[in-house]
């Protein structure tokens, strides 16, 4: 399972996606492997100070949506804000 | 009523919209947050179209590193204040139309003062603290916000039309941590000529507004995606509203 990081992100864990082995698995569960490979992540997550979008929604990987089922082949992302103007 | 003198200088957009859509955009008050990386290409569009009157809210000075971006500024207003160099730079673009500078900053203090009037605000400020004011001040007095930001080669884009769609705190309820923001000016020329082509569809009634939708803009990827986004119920800003 591919999840694509952007801006801040990207620069924290110093590529463009990361990859977690599992072909499904819960967004709880994605967000417990992603803390492991990028520092911070799930606090940053928690606040809303990054956010996480599923086959072009956003969802709420700590809270209502911690339950749902994402699959390989999903377009999963982390981004945070664009700030700049 | 269009003169003969914007029936000729408007001649080849009366081929996009109406004469009545174009009057609408004379008669429109637009206020725009921030001289800056958006700001430019934002105003400098929105003049040349012919919206008849814009405000400029900024309160910072030019300097030399804002000039890789900030195209409504040049060499010669370093040192000076935004809101002078940008309602000279919109001026000469069009001298048919009002344009106004306020330095000033914006806060909840002076919000209303600076905004009240207006038909519509445009968020081409470069931090979140004001955003979130500017978005408090929008879903308070049920103005529509045209939001955008950039960092790098990315850039996101939405329309907050307050009661009808998400607000800015529904989507993004924390800034993100601060840091120096890479820039470089195509972004902001994407995204601020995006933010354009809103306010102009908003003020003609033309097209579908970017309501309940994030554009994200990868200049790397070269790719626009639409995220559907939705009303946070327990939204601080504007629950049950
Ligand atoms: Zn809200």
């Amino acid at each position: 399972m591919i999840v694509r990081l952007f801006a801040s992100v990207r620069k924290a864990y110093g590529d463009k996606t990361v990859e977690v082995e599992a072909s499904e698995l819960t967004l709880a569960v994605l967000m417990d492997r992603l803390a492991q490979r990028i520092e911070g992540i799930a606090d940053s997550v928690s606040r809303g100070a990054v956010l996480m979008a599923v086959n072009r929604e956003l969802v709420d990987p700590i809270g209502k949506d911690r339950d749902r089922m994402v699959h390989s082949g999903d377009e999963i992302a982390l981004m945070p804000p664009l700030a700049g103007g | 009523m269009l003169t003969d003198r914007d029936r000729e200088r408007y001649k080849r957009q009366l081929l996009a919209w109406t004469e009545d859509q174009q009057h609408r955009l004379k008669d429109a008050r637009v206020l725009i947050a921030g001289a800056g990386g958006l700001g430019s290409p934002l105003a400098m569009y929105l003049a040349v179209a012919g919206v008849g009157h814009i405000r400029v809210v900024d309160r910072d000075a030019v300097d030399l590193s804002n000039l890789n971006r900030q195209t409504l500024h040049t060499e010669g207003d370093i040192g000076r204040l935004k809101t002078e160099s940008a309602v000279e730079a919109l001026r000469d673009l069009n001298r048919d139309i009002h344009v106004e500078g306020v330095t000033r900053i914006m806060d909840d203090g002076t919000i209303d003062e600076l905004v009240d009037g207006h038909d519509i605000i445009v968020d081409c400020t470069d931090n979140f603290p004001v955003r979130y004011v500017l978005n408090r001040k929008a879903v308070r007095s049920g103005l529509p916000m045209v939001h955008g930001g950039i960092r790098g080669f990315l850039g996101q884009l939405t329309f907050i039309a307050p009661g009808k769609g998400p607000c800015l705190a529904c989507i993004f309820k924390q800034a993100p941590e601060p840091e120096s923001i890479p820039v470089f000016g195509a972004t902001p020329g994407v995204i601020g000529a995006l933010q354009a082509t809103e306010v102009i569809k908003y003020l003609t009634g033309v097209g579908d507004l970017l309501i309940g939708r994030l554009l994200i803009y990868d200049g790397e990827a070269m790719e626009f995606q639409n995220i559907k986004i939705e009303r946070d119920p327990g939204c601080v800003e504007c629950r049950a509203k």
